[in-house]
């Protein structure tokens, strides 16, 4: 009798815990980590997009986490690249996702995480760039946590200095090209205006002359 | 004795600056609360937590009474006298809480995240977020103001709004503003255009001053009518998202400081 309570209570515990567990196999779990939440009037109007999208149900931001979870039709089969792209569409930055398949499968890709061999010549870049808020900063370092070869990106909004640990390879150019694509004018390379138009208004800096 | 005069004129000058000053006298600790907007109903606050999507009823020693949960993330709140009006962001509505029920605000146009309503008799403005405009009710019909734009009279996602006696005051959140109006929808100042705000956030009026919540800045700023700054506030501030004075205290709203603070003369 006590073996079977044991087991009955292990079976509640792994219901409640396990992520599939209750989930139909039509339906895909996403969780979604987003940085630069720190503005509710914008970080809001991300769940408001989100919820825009046809098919789309139970959106949840977390504030405090930066956790942003939905469920969509498994049979559109949404990718992590489609969500990374809905995101920044809305002018925010996803740093990881992971999706859990209505069919059990799980994929997952977390930005943060880079690793460097041991032994590489590694150099310091420091250099300007246009920025207001948290939004700004997770936008301007994932831009260039992006680039292979960069290790650490690490932007300061009161200085407006970014600060870059790269392998000897990436020049400061490389760096302020792809950081000036996302939507930030640096002192050398500046943002398309289409570009600068699309991010969220508390991220529209005043632009480098 | 000439010296004297002048040390004395110098003395009493620096005895009026100073009492023009409001000063901090109270920390209220809100717990959990992540405190967006803010309003004072029958001897009560009322704050919105856009965060947990809830409206608290807080007293004014700072003692949570009734916490209700079930909003689309509520922002900048307005009262009438007898009731309380939640504009939801998330559901494109305006929620009016009387005596424990909700109903919604019939207004004959569609509004697109609603952050923030104010009533001055029977006047209501309603700043409309993503459609970059105020909406206001002169009693007999509804006016749209404003459109998107940097220009005086246009406006960049605004957040808040305050209805005086014959003008409207406007948080132009992204223009890092503020802006007033009159009661036609004439452009009649823009204020604070020099002061590096980041993000305006919350205004509130009275006929002597006008503030704003620098909401990145960490800052409140105040200005008098011609547009002249008073003051500016730091200590305790942060992340204000809204501001209101009731009697002779000045309260404002800390979003990540999650607490209220208060001020006098």
């Amino acid at each position: 009798m006590k073996n079977i309570i044991i087991v009955f209570i292990a079976f509640l515990f792994t219901g409640i815990t396990n992520p599939i567990y209750g989930q139909s196999k039509d339906v895909d779990q996403f969780t979604v980590q987003v940085e630069g939440l720190g503005c509710p009037f914008c970080a809001y109007g991300l769940e408001k997009k989100f919820k825009e999208l046809k098919g789309i149900k139970k959106v949840k931001i977390e504030m405090e986490t930066g956790m942003m979870n939905f469920e969509y039709p498994a049979k559109k089969a949404l990718t992590i690249v489609q969500v990374e792209k809905q995101v920044e569409k809305a002018g925010y930055t996803p740093v990881a996702v992971s999706i859990q398949r209505g069919d059990g499968t799980v994929e997952a890709v977390d930005h943060k995480t880079k690793a460097v061999a041991d032994g590489t010549d590694m150099q310091t870049l420091e250099f300007f760039v246009a920025g207001n808020c948290g939004m700004c900063q997770a936008r301007i370092e994932n831009t260039a946590m992006k680039m292979d070869g960069v290790q650490s990106a690490v932007w300061d909004k009161d200085s407006k200095l970014v600060t870059i640990k790269a392998t000897a390879g990436v020049t400061q150019e490389m760096v302020e090209q792809a950081i000036a694509k996302s939507g930030h004018d640096t002192k050398t390379a500046k943002a398309e205006d289409t570009v600068y138009k699309a991010l969220p208004g508390c991220c529209h800096y005043e632009r480098v002359q | 004795m000439k010296y004297l005069y002048i040390g004395l004129l110098a003395f009493l000058a620096g005895c009026s600056h100073s009492s023009d000053e409001w000063k901090p006298v109270g920390n209220m600790d809100l717990g959990e609360i992540t405190p967006i907007g803010l309003t004072i109903q029958d001897g009560h606050f009322w704050i919105s937590d856009g965060d947990h999507n809830q409206v608290v009823k807080v007293s004014l020693q700072g003692e949570i009474l009734t916490t209700i949960n079930d909003f689309e993330r509520p922002m900048h709140l307005g009262n009438d006298g007898t009731a309380v009006y939640i504009p939801e962001y998330g559901s494109d509505n305006i929620v009016k809480l009387e005596n424990g029920e909700r109903t919604i605000l019939t207004i004959p146009d569609s509004l697109d995240a609603p952050a923030g309503i104010d009533f001055y008799q029977q006047e209501i403005a309603i700043a409309d977020f993503y459609n970059h405009r105020i909406l206001f009710f002169d009693g007999k019909n509804w006016n749209s103001i404003g459109k998107e734009g940097k220009a005086a009279g246009e406006f960049y996602y605004p957040t808040d709004i305050h209805i005086g006696s014959d003008k409207i005051f406007v948080a132009d959140a992204y223009n890092n503003r503020i802006q007033v109006f009159d009661k036609k929808g004439s452009s009649l100042q823009v204020i604070g255009t020099e002061d590096k705000i980041n993000a305006a956030t919350g205004i509130f009026a009275t006929p002597d001053e006008i503030f704003i919540t620098d909401f990145e800045n960490d800052r409140v700023l105040s200005y008098d009518h011609e547009g002249v700054r008073k003051q500016i506030f730091t200590e305790g501030i942060n992340k204000p998202t809204d501001i209101l004075v009731e009697g002779d205290l000045l309260y404002i709203a800390n979003y990540k400081g999650k607490n209220l603070l208060s001020f006098r003369k």
